[in-house]
């Protein structure tokens, strides 16, 4: 083992402050919630409020979060960053409060429950004989839309209990993570893990009868990904993933003579010219495409937009809205932002100890990752939009919940990968060892 | 007459606000190579991260090679095993092994198998520290290594399991890295 | 662990560049479609902004002032109704009627929302109401009010004159039109549409130019053949005519040119085949969806809906499916002028800020490379035929000696199911006049024959074009 000099290793261990980016994000959330206190010309109690909660709520969540583990601080940060710029533009666009407030309790929830998925994912014991009983449970819980289906607009997959609405392709998607990262991650061969597919095809399959093809996209290329990484099986990868190509254009060929999917093929010949003005549902692309274009450099100002003009704004166009008030370089750095994001968590599934957790992290990145490129070209018009929801930043209390689920197992796996490394530093610079028969 | 200091208000802080968006990305960058940099020269300073047992495999020709073990890993004879054992008729990826309360759990892949003491052919199999095995052509002899420190990662803790009091002095882990530098910028 | 790090590495990899990709892509697509999207009539926020901001004003090329604001909300225009009404499509009006005018396609320009809006921002800042920007358009309104007043009061048609060597439009009117101040008035069916730019027509013989282009680049010898026509030809169970069954006898390509014969042109378009026909007409913008800055003009389609051979032979003389814009077939005209080269069509010269400030001026630019030179001169040649002794005579212009008047006329028939009706083209330019460039396209809907109602309005507009001395 080398000899290395033990103050320089200790002090490649400290990581670049992140106090500045803590307060840049605090005061960012108090500007513009204060802000919007004024827009209407009377003072706006939750708007003022939230000028105080969120930043002080950044602030006291990062002080906890990392007494207790020692976490990626910039993640969090960053993702505090997210949710409150969620939260600024529901209040912005939105005239009334409602959602705005909705947003900001599961953004609360949101952190309780980080901090707990932080806590379970470093018990790495229990998960992989825990998936056994999952995948069922997973399954039956995705099937309740058919129970208690309330369809929205664009996704079908909604459930009305009580008064409370939810989605359960979002909320079952870290369980699908973990599952999938625990069966890939044993490395026995095909007579393990083809169960493992069987839970995701099947979960596919229900997913798409709802039908809410977003949540099947996102389900089926977390799969992929999380396969090949796993595997390192790339033949079977690559010719997974022309089936599917293969089976998408066989399917628009079809779409036509299908009854049941009708709807689909009208949607697409929506999404391939909006602009022709025949069709009554294009007028939501239409103006999403205004509205991101009407925001210029840099952005039509905080509250002086006109972006609650496109219906389902709350989630499916938050992007566009984001441009408009915001503007085009603000709008380069919050994708710049889910780039760092993308980065860090790498980073964390490169170094994680061991292959279940480096699994678990990929695909949580990954997740979010994916969402927010198929949002961001849905509202750009690339492709027809999916129901998908922009992580952190899109109104909806299950997609939020759902994220802040994975920003919490990446912030768990970043803990454990920190004190792995004191570990090393303690055993190189202690360093005697004693071989014991 | 309030509206309109809104507007005048909300117009002078696009520009703030494109600042802090570029700020808050520029920071996040930053931080990130910087990591990313220390990260790679921690990796060039010490090689071996994470080690917390040996194996001692003793070839057909009377060699005897000592490899280093993390607490999880897959050994074979391929370039893409994190235990590399060369010329001694191991499989290109011969065998997958867990390190769980001390003990060595071994899965072979594929069409491998490991033996012990010339008789069964096993595919998965439970090595105390101390035992041997046999994979190939050697004879490998798995040692766990001890520390004059208590590990903090519940990863290395769930390796060493409950023979972890057996270990030291030690015993109330840190829990937290502490930060060496608060006041003056980075580092 | 060590084999996932590569897969690791790869995917995230491939995820990094796909957001580096989708970044690029939405500044990119802002800059190229944002003002196009802006300015779309559903734009609320535009019509918020007309409410609180001074729109600029809108000048032709001699400095006339066409449309100005004095305060928000109010607009006047010239004074003079007939003027007005000739510049009705060009200008636009206030009511998101006419998606093409002037004020609507760039109201963005006219209420000042430039990128950075920091003008913008500093006039509500110091309490005044914002005022936008002033747009200098390339036509001449007398020249307009002249086109208006040649069309015969009951026909509807569309005329244009561009600037075959800058791309600017010098004068464009389409009839029926409306007038801008008084948008109470009842107006007639389609008066909204500006025919120049939004109308496809069948161009008829005037199509012939396309197909003469494709013959000229894909058979060496064409030049020298001689053809016969019989006034008729037979073809399966359809057969083509020439106008009025006329046999045209013996006669050169030239001739066949001057004089329109249907049946050269038609078993041209036969012997060429749809993929070369079809692809000299792409190479002269056909089947393109044209996205100028300027102005929005609809796609001219050549053979691109899977036609069969009987309408290939329809497409060489300008028939069938084909159709195309006023405006296209005098950019066609113009680029056979232009030595091949197909200018962008402009419509605005220059752009000031309230203080007089130049922000923009127009910068001609090549839209398309159709032709060589060498072709696009013959072709000019054979148009100069047809206006000495074809049957674009009519357009000859009376005592001018700088240039030479080419042209091309057709006879387009279309039917609505109830009745046959035959639209007059005309198609031409002066050529070799450096001072006075210019490329015309006139459409008279129901008026007969090209040679007979087009040609002369053609002739009379170009004279009084040389007269005002537009460029």
């Amino acid at each position: 083992m080398a000899m290395i000099e033990a103050s320089k290793y200790r002090k490649s261990l400290n990581r670049t402050n992140e106090l500045p980016l803590l307060h840049l994000v605090m005061l960012f959330q108090f500007v513009s919630m204060l802000l919007l206190t004024f827009r209407d010309g009377v003072m706006d109690a939750f708007s003022f409020q939230m000028s105080l909660y969120l930043p002080i709520g950044t602030f006291l969540g990062l002080k906890i979060i990392s007494k207790l583990f020692p976490v990626d601080r910039c993640i969090f940060i960053l993702t505090a960053f997210l949710s409150s710029l969620g939260v600024v533009l529901l209040r912005a666009v939105l005239k009334t409060t409602a959602d705005a407030s909705d947003q900001a309790l599961f953004l609360l929830i949101g952190y309780f429950l980080m901090i707990l998925s932080a806590f379970l994912i470093r018990l790495v014991r229990a998960w992989e004989k825990l998936s056994v009983i999952a995948m069922p449970l997973a399954l039956g819980f995705l099937c309740l839309p058919f129970v208690f289906g309330s369809p929205s607009a664009t996704a079908d997959s909604w459930v009305k209990i009580g008064g409370v609405q939810f989605q359960p392709s979002e909320l079952i998607k870290p369980v699908l993570i973990l599952v999938l990262s625990a069966g890939f991650s044993r490395k026995e061969g095909f007579r393990v893990w083809w169960r493992y597919v069987l839970f995701a095809g099947l979960a596919c399959s229900v997913l798409f009868l709802q039908p809410d093809l977003g949540a099947v996209f996102l389900y089926f290329i977390i799969t992929v990904c999380l396969f090949y990484a796993g595997t390192g099986n790339y033949k079977v990868t690559i010719a997974v993933l022309l089936i599917a190509v293969l089976g998408v254009a066989v399917f628009l060929k079809l779409l036509n003579s299908i009854d049941a999917f009708s709807y689909l093929a009208s949607r697409i010949a929506i999404w391939q010219n909006p602009f022709s003005g025949a069709y009554e549902d294009a007028r939501q692309i239409v103006q999403g495409l205004i509205s991101i274009a009407s925001g210029g450099l840099f952005g039509s100002g905080l509250g002086l937009g006109s972006a609650d003009r496109v219906a389902v704004v709350a989630s499916d166009y938050i992007f566009a809205a984001l441009s408009e008030e915001f503007g085009i370089l603000f709008t380069i750095c919050v994708l710049i932002v889910y780039l760092v994001l993308l980065i860090r968590g790498t980073t964390i599934a490169m170094n994680a100890r061991s292959r279940f957790h480096a699994l678990t992290a990929l695909g949580c990145v990954f997740a979010l990752t994916s969402q927010m490129l198929l949002i961001v070209c849905g509202n750009l018009h690339l492709i027809p939009l999916t129901g998908v929801t922009m992580p952190f930043v899109s109104g909806g209390g299950s997609s939020m919940l759902s994220s802040m689920i994975q920003a919490g197992i990446l912030l768990g796996i970043s803990s454990v990968n920190a004190e792995d490394e004191y570990d090393d530093l303690m055993r190189i610079t202690r360093g005697q060892w004693r071989e014991e028969e | 007459m309030a509206v309109d200091l809104f507007q005048s208000a909300a117009l002078m802080l696009r520009y703030g606000f494109a600042a802090a968006g570029a700020l808050i990305a520029g920071r996040a960058l930053y931080m990130t190579i910087r990591d990313g940099g220390r990260a790679s020269s921690i990796r060039a300073q010490a090689r071996e991260t994470g080690v917390i047992a040996n194996l001692i495999v003793k070839f057909h020709g009377g060699e005897i090679k000592k490899y280093t073990l993390n607490v999880e890993g897959m050994v074979g004879a391929g370039r893409v095993c994190d235990v590399r054992i060369a010329r001694a008729g191991l499989d290109r990826r011969h065998f997958f092994y867990e390190i769980v309360n001390g003990n060595m759990k071994i899965t072979a892949i594929g069409h491998s198998r490991i033996r012990i003491d010339d008789t069964q052919e096993l595919r998965e199999t439970i090595v105390r520290p101390g035992r041997e095995f046999i994979a190939g052509d050697a004879v490998i002899r798995f040692v766990v290594l001890r520390q004059k420190k208590a590990p903090i990662s519940p990863m290395t803790k769930r390796a060493y399991g409950n023979t972890i009091s057996l270990v030291l002095k030690d015993v109330k882990p840190k829990r937290v890295i502490r930060r060496r530098v608060r006041r003056r910028g980075d580092d | 662990m060590k084999d996932m790090r590569f897969a690791i590495r790869l995917i995230a990899m491939i995820m990094a560049a796909l957001v580096l990709f989708v970044a690029a892509t939405y500044v990119i697509t802002i800059h190229i479609n944002g003002d196009r999207w802006i300015n779309r009539a559903n734009n609320t926020r535009l019509r918020d902004a007309k409410k609180t901001t001074v729109q600029g004003s809108v000048y032709d090329s001699a400095g006339v002032l066409l449309a100005g604001s004095s305060k928000p909300g109010e607009r006047h225009y010239i004074s003079d109704e007939r003027t007005r009404r000739a510049l009705s499509h060009t200008i636009g009006e206030q009511t998101n009627m006419s998606a093409t005018g002037v004020e609507n396609f760039h109201a963005t320009t006219l209420l000042g929302f430039t990128t950075t809006r920091t003008g913008y921002t500093l006039q509500r800042l110091q309490g005044q109401d914002p005022v936008g920007n002033n747009i200098t358009l390339t036509v001449n309104a007398e020249l307009t009010r002249y086109i208006a007043d040649s069309f015969k009061d009951w026909k509807n048609g569309a005329a244009v004159v561009i600037n075959y060597k800058t791309g600017a439009i010098l004068a464009m009117v389409s009839i029926p039109n409306f007038d801008p101040a008084n948008m109470d008035l009842a107006v007639q069916d389609t008066a909204y549409y500006n025919r120049v730019l939004q109308k496809r027509y069948a161009p008829g013989s005037t199509f012939k130019i396309i197909t003469l282009a494709s013959a000229l680049t894909n058979d060496e010898t064409i030049k020298e053949e001689q053809f016969s026509c019989s006034g008729v030809w037979n073809y399966g169970e359809y057969s083509l005519r020439c106008a009025g069954s006329k046999a045209h006898g013996e006669m050169s390509l030239v001739q066949a040119f001057a004089d329109s014969c249907n049946v050269t042109f038609g078993s041209i378009a036969y012997q060429l085949g749809a993929e070369k026909l079809r692809g000299t007409a792409e190479n002269f913008g056909f089947n393109f969806d044209f996205s100028f800055d300027d102005v929005i003009v609809n796609q001219s389609n050549c053979l691109n809906k899977g036609e069969k051979s009987t309408d290939l032979i329809q497409a060489g003389i300008g028939q069938g499916t084909t159709e195309v814009t006023p405006l296209h077939m005098a950019m066609i005209a113009g680029a056979i002028a232009n030595g091949g080269d197909m200018m962008e069509p402009k419509l605005i010269k220059k752009v000031t800020n309230p203080s007089g400030f130049v922000i923009s001026e127009m910068e001609p630019e090549v839209f398309l490379h159709c032709l060589d030179e060498d072709t696009s001169r013959d072709i000019a040649k054979y148009m100069y035929e047809t206006v000495r002794g074809g049957t674009a005579t009519r357009a000859a212009i009376k005592g001018y000696e700088d240039g030479y008047v080419c042209g091309k006329t057709g006879s387009a028939e279309w039917t609505n199911d109830k009745t046959r009706e035959t639209n007059a083209w005309y198609v031409g330019f002066l050529y070799g006049d450096s001072a006075h460039p210019y490329a015309i396209a006139v459409v008279v809907e129901e008026g007969g024959s090209g040679g007979a109602e087009a040609a002369p309005i053609a002739s009379k507009v170009l004279k009084k074009a040389i007269e005002l001395d537009v460029y």
